[in-house]
């Protein structure tokens, strides 16, 4: 890798760049300003496959640094190990497919320049995120990430959507307050800012303390993340969001919350973290069936899948609390398979809306398979990866974090919890296929007869997704080539 | 390496990817393409079982996920050759059937591509060397059952089941199995941390992960875990209520559920654990391992009465068709449960896998035959059908045999294989199974005549005599149509007559399996069978006693079907009418036993209702009245500090200060009055207090 190319730097600046430019710019092209987004996006995400590939044949991560408050011990550094890579480039393949759908989303929209410039904002918020060395780069990027999907929820959301980009945001902020407070915590002890420093500094926190640092990270991440009882958020804003924008909130942000989470509290303090163990896996499992049972009742297509959002981030939870190598590497390969398979699925929930003008209530839909059968198999595949089948990614993700579960059950009890969390997926199941019958199947209304088929550049992103859910089903060497040696070295 | 049994399992996956992509192109030559998938396979399937026989076992494996230790492989004993075969040779001819059965369909290729990926997984789940790839399978198997058995997706009033559209009853299927599926994925998930492995061969030839799975109190709740896999596809009790309704599909569909693919998973994946399991329990004597075969044989004698007397007075003929086929699995079921409770499990193994086989083939010829009577009928009732023998002659000969095998008439198939199923419940000593096993022989007597009767002889129905007035004309069916299962039912009665043989010969090579590589132990297990029927008396006449007590049993069912069925002498519903206790017991035969109506009202509408419930309490009221509650005091707290602490105290404090300096200034603004004489008393005071100050000081320095 040559030096001067600085290509960590680039996937993260290059769309801050341009999002002005963007903006300025669709004054004169109007909607096709989104191409300028997609292009800048499409160009991080090569960069980032291409470290993705030298990581993978060199085996060494790539590190770059560079100074910015030398005196406060600050450096603004970008690091891409197994553990960043695959996360990172998810959340800018994911945000490229998305941005191309946007273009057809957001085409009798106004304000579409402020729209894709706040959107380049966005990706680069949650690639920086993920791509940190210190803290306080990750927390300003952690804030990056809110602050423009905050404007685009308030701006081209839905319904009462001021009220609830402000719930959005008070929810999550107060959480990053929160996380703040234990990232300056941990440097009064440590006197270091350094992710990575971290693990052998941890002696120099007293337990006492570190207990309610890792409380105070905990609970920055779990708002972040949707835990139950935090989630409260979740279903108004993601349900609300431009549909867009519901794919990156559901598909990759809250996953940052997972990714922080193994990064910052797991890793470094592991010994420590095993001691919340057992406490953090009731709460998973709680999440699980709390967000299950609330998909199966909801009635709003969008917040049918912002609920069992909350419910898969409760299996990632569930993987990372038993803190096994199965079960963390399961829980960062099911950020990979519910990006894809949720990120699929709210992309056909924005294409049905888009093709019914605006019907998104389950009890107007029905027997649209007829009229739309391209969505309503892809429909079917983000269905199905997210109850688990072979073939998709998510059977991969979710047997690993199971088995992750048994591999760290030493008690019977813990044995029946584990038991009592798969046997959850059977409540994923059932939700998704009611929620496909009811939309898809049955006889057609006659309302939506006149229903057409979605555009070319909507359909090809979402067929985008379900390949990446094949992909990852079938060939799991891809992303395990990251994570394998990651989770080695991170987990004694 | 060897290409067959590879090709084997992804021929038919090639035919469902090109059935997808090229779709209508290919649509005028469908019927010459797309039985040929399963033609292939089934060659395939012929000559690997050739070479099983001569060469023994094939195992080839390369790897596909590393990190987790799991391969792709396939393993091809006699056990995997003989599903092979008939998942492979049945699906042909279910194919076959189909080219005219589905012509004039418009969606034809959605059926063509799906039932290529349905019995593609079948192989590939028979075929695999390990639990996961076999998993991989075993989904898959749901996927495709899932979109056939809702192929019909747009809910026509015509193929609803009962008050079921056929939308929901491809959902029940799929969230039914998955239940088993994931309790079973559960158990191999235990395993798996234990052994490091789920390759069928490892686990059979390392076996100190029983050990450590019991000395933690787990292996007995591993393996009622991995039941419920089993359990779950093939349809037994307690997950036996999916199958009524997945008759919703195509009649081809079903017959490929039912005889070849879907129902016989689970048979074959306890026949594949069971010669570990047994070895476990015999030789190396873990006593807790037969609990779990005890529980595998009283849920299969159970289910296999559960479903049969229901079957006794189901109305829609592939219903019928459907309670027997859970039935007959139980009897499967049965076998594979007393085949480790006695020492010669392979006389179970073979019974059970001879019953699978004979099975296999009359259901298929059942349901293929009732799939032409309901296509000429134009009904799905049988007390719409009655007098169908004058015009299809050769439809009614193929179902009757069909019956009598599926009844266990000597010499047909069912006789036989059902017999070495009671033998070895016999051998084992389990008097309540048995008992079971029995009465439902009769009972599968009665349903058999009375299906016939009702549908091919006596007098015409009115809904029939309404048809020929409208012009329609009855007529036997197609040869496409007719030819597979006339070879069906040629096949039933080669069974049966070389029953015996047919029994010896399965009984020797499936003694071939997982274990053979413990070499001793095999002949152990042999040696032991030998012995036992030399041995012990009773043995010997429990096979001269079964078949007798068959045979009553069998009168005792055919005899009031005879009389209420074909000769029609005494009509059943006066004989309901009359008796009350017949009455009461008829309407709980017709619930189902009531469990139908119980699972709904516990599973789904009380869990729905809980959700609403803890929807609108927790979620709505609480949590989000929380939230409000909280931005509302929040500002309440604010708006009173800005009142009484802001408004009040400070800017209070605030005046008070101005008044007080105010007031303060106006009184000392008095003292300037400029006047010398009091300037001068001024100053002097002053001075005077200055002098006292330093005096003080200094007296307080010394």
């Amino acid at each position: 890798m040559s030096e001067g190319l600085a290509p960590l730097l680039q996937i993260v600046l290059v769309p801050i760049i341009l999002a002005p430019i963007t903006y300025y710019s669709s004054k004169k092209m109007g909607i096709k300003s989104g191409y300028i987004a997609f292009i800048a996006l499409l160009y991080s995400s090569i960069l980032m496959s291409w470290i993705a590939l030298s990581y993978a044949t060199t085996g060494r991560p790539i590190i770059e640094e560079y100074n910015w408050a030398p005196v406060a011990g600050l450096y603004f550094g970008l690091r891409a190990d197994g553990l960043s890579i695959p996360v990172a480039l998810i959340i800018l393949l994911l945000s490229t497919a998305t941005a191309i759908y946007s273009m057809s989303y957001m085409e009798h929209k106004s304000g579409t320049g402020m729209y894709f410039a706040l959107y380049l904002l966005y990706a680069a918020g949650m690639t920086g995120t993920v791509l940190a060395t210190n803290l306080i780069q990750f927390y300003l990027f952690w804030e990056l990430m809110l602050v423009p999907s905050y404007f685009l929820i308030a701006e081209w959301g839905y319904g009462d959507r001021e009220r609830v980009s402000f719930k959005y945001f008070i929810y999550t902020h107060i959480g990053a307050l929160s996380l703040l407070a234990g990232i300056l915590a941990t440097y009064a002890f440590t006197g270091t800012f350094s992710i990575y420093e971290l693990s052998y500094k941890a002696s120099m926190i007293p337990p006492e303390v570190l207990r309610w640092i890792l409380v105070a990270m905990c609970i920055g991440f779990f708002v972040k993340m949707a835990v139950v009882p935090l989630h409260t958020w979740l279903p108004d804003a993601h349900a609300e969001a431009p549909t867009p924008i519901s794919v990156l909130l559901s598909g990759v942000m809250i996953e940052c919350g997972v990714y922080a989470m193994t990064r910052i509290v797991i890793s470094p303090f592991y010994r420590f973290f095993t001691s919340f163990s057992t406490a953090l896996t009731m709460l998973a499992v709680a999440t699980m069936f709390y967000g299950g049972m609330m998909a199966l009742v909801q009635s709003d297509i969008k917040r049918l899948l912002a609920y069992s959002s909350i419910s898969q981030m409760g299996y990632m939870l569930f993987g990372m609390s038993v803190a096994t190598y199965y079960g963390i590497m399961g829980a960062i390969y099911h950020i990979l398979s519910h990006a894809c398979a949720k990120g699929l699925l709210f992309a056909c929930a924005g294409a049905i809306m888009h093709q019914t003008e605006g019907k998104r209530d389950i009890r107007t839909l029905g027997g649209l398979a007829q009229r739309m059968p391209v969505t309503a198999i892809l429909f079917t595949v983000g269905v199905f990866s997210l109850a688990g089948v072979p073939t998709l990614a998510g059977f991969i993700s979710e047997f690993m974090i199971f088995l992750g579960g048994f591999e760290g059950a030493e008690t019977t009890e813990k044995v029946a919890i584990v038991i009592i969390a798969v046997l959850c997926a059977a409540l994923t199941t059932a939700y998704g296929l009611w929620a496909l019958r009811r939309v898809f199947f049955g006889p057609l209304k006659p309302e939506l007869s006149e229903v057409k088929e979605a555009s070319l550049l909507m359909l090809i992103p979402m067929s985008f997704l379900a390949v990446l859910s094949f992909l990852f089903g079938i060939y799991p060497k891809i992303p395990l080539t990251f994570l394998d040696p990651w989770a080695r070295s991170a987990i004694p | 390496m060897n290409a067959l049994p590879w090709l084997c399992w992804s021929v038919p996956f090639i035919g469902f990817f090109m059935t997808a992509i090229a779709g209508k192109r290919i649509k005028r030559i469908a019927g010459l393409i797309e039985p040929s998938f399963a033609f292939i396979s089934a060659i395939c399937a012929i000559l690997m079982g050739f070479q099983v026989f001569e060469g023994g076992i094939i195992h080839e494996k390369v790897p596909w996920i590393p990190v987790l230790n799991v391969n792709i492989g396939v393993l091809v004993d006699p056990l995997s050759a003989i599903m092979a075969n008939i998942v492979a040779w049945i699906g042909l001819l279910i194919m076959i059937y189909s080219v005219k059965y589905m012509e004039g369909d418009p969606s034809v290729m959605r059926f063509w591509a799906l039932m290529n990926l349905f019995i593609g997984s079948m192989l590939l789940l028979v075929l695999s060397d390990n639990f996961i790839q076999m998993f991989v399978g075993w989904e898959l198997v749901g996927v495709a059952s899932f979109s056939l058995i809702g192929y019909y997706y747009r809910d026509e009033p015509e193929n609803w089941v009962l008050n079921y559209p056929p939308s929901h009853c491809a959902m029940k299927a799929f969230v039914v199995t998955k239940v088993g599926d994931l309790m079973m994925l559960a158990g191999a998930l235990l395993i798996y941390i234990y052994a490091g492995t789920l390759d069928f061969m490892e686990l059979a030839n390392r076996t100190d992960w029983v050990g450590l799975l019991s000395s933690k109190g787990l292996l007995l709740p591993a393996l009622l875990l991995l039941l419920g896999g089993p359990l779950g596809k093939s349809a037994q009790f307690p997950f036996h209520e999916w199958l009524p309704e997945a008759m919703a599909g195509p009649t081809p569909v079903s017959a490929l559920i039912h005889a070849a693919t879907m129902v016989k998973a689970g048979v074959y994946f306890i026949a594949r654990i069971l010669p570990i399991l047994h070895y476990v329990a015999w030789t190396m004597g873990y006593g807790e391992v037969f609990a779990f075969f005890y529980v595998v044989a009283i849920i299969g004698a159970f289910t296999t009465f559960l479903a049969g007397t229901q079957a006794m007075v189901a109305k829609e003929l592939k219903r019928i068709l459907a309670y027997s086929t859970i039935s007959q699995i139980g009897y499967m079921m049965l076998g594979l449960g007393v085949a480790g409770l006695i020492k010669d499990y392979v006389l179970g193994l073979a019974a059970a896998i001879f019953h699978l086989m004979s099975h296999a083939v009359f259901k298929a010829l059942l349901f293929l035959s009732a799939g032409s009577v309901i296509h000429v009928a134009e009904t799905k009732n049988v007390y719409e059908m009655g007098g169908l023998r004058r015009y299809m002659p050769i439809t009614f000969y193929s179902m009757l045999i069909g019956a009598l095998a599926l009844a266990g008439v000597p010499p047909l198939s069912g006789f036989w294989s059902k017999d070495a199923v009671l033998l070895a419940c016999a051998l084992s000593g389990k008097i309540v199974p048995l008992i079971l096993g029995l009465a439902t022989a009769g009972v599968t007597m009665f349903y058999s005549l009375r299906m016939i009767g009702l549908i091919f002889l006596g007098n015409k129905s009115e809904h029939l005599k309404g048809l020929e007035e409208e012009g329609h004309h009855l007529h036997e069916v197609h040869p496409v149509m007719w030819v597979p299962y006339a070879i069906l039912a040629g096949l039933s009665i080669a069974i049966g007559i070389s029953g015996p043989f047919l029994e010896k010969f399965l009984h020797h090579t499936l003694a071939l399996n997982l274990l053979s590589q413990r070499g001793a132990y095999l002949e152990l297990s042999m040696g032991w069978s030998i012995k036992e029927l030399a041995e012990s008396e009773g043995s010997m006449m429990w096979h001269v006693v079964m078949p007798g007590l068959s045979v009553v049993m069998l009168l005792l069912g055919a005899v009031p079907a005879y009389i209420l069925y074909v000769t029609r002498s005494t009509s059943p519903e006066k004989l309901v009418r009359e008796k009350p206790l017949l009455s009461s017991l008829y309407q709980f035969l017709r619930m189902r036993w009531y469990i139908n109506p119980m699972y709904y009202a516990v599973f789904v509408d009380g869990l729905i209702g809980l959700s609403r419930g803890v929807y609108a309490y927790i979620e709505d009221m609480i949590l989000e009245g929380f939230n409000n509650k909280f931005a509302e005091s929040f500002k309440a707290v604010s708006s009173s500090f800005f009142r009484y602490l802001e408004k009040y105290t400070f800017e209070g404090f605030n005046n008070l200060m101005v008044v007080f300096f105010k007031a303060a200034s106006s009184i000392l603004r008095k003292a300037q009055t400029g006047r010398i004489s009091i300037n001068v008393i001024e100053m002097v005071i002053g001075m005077l207090l200055l002098t006292l100050l330093m005096l003080g000081f200094v007296i307080g320095g010394m």
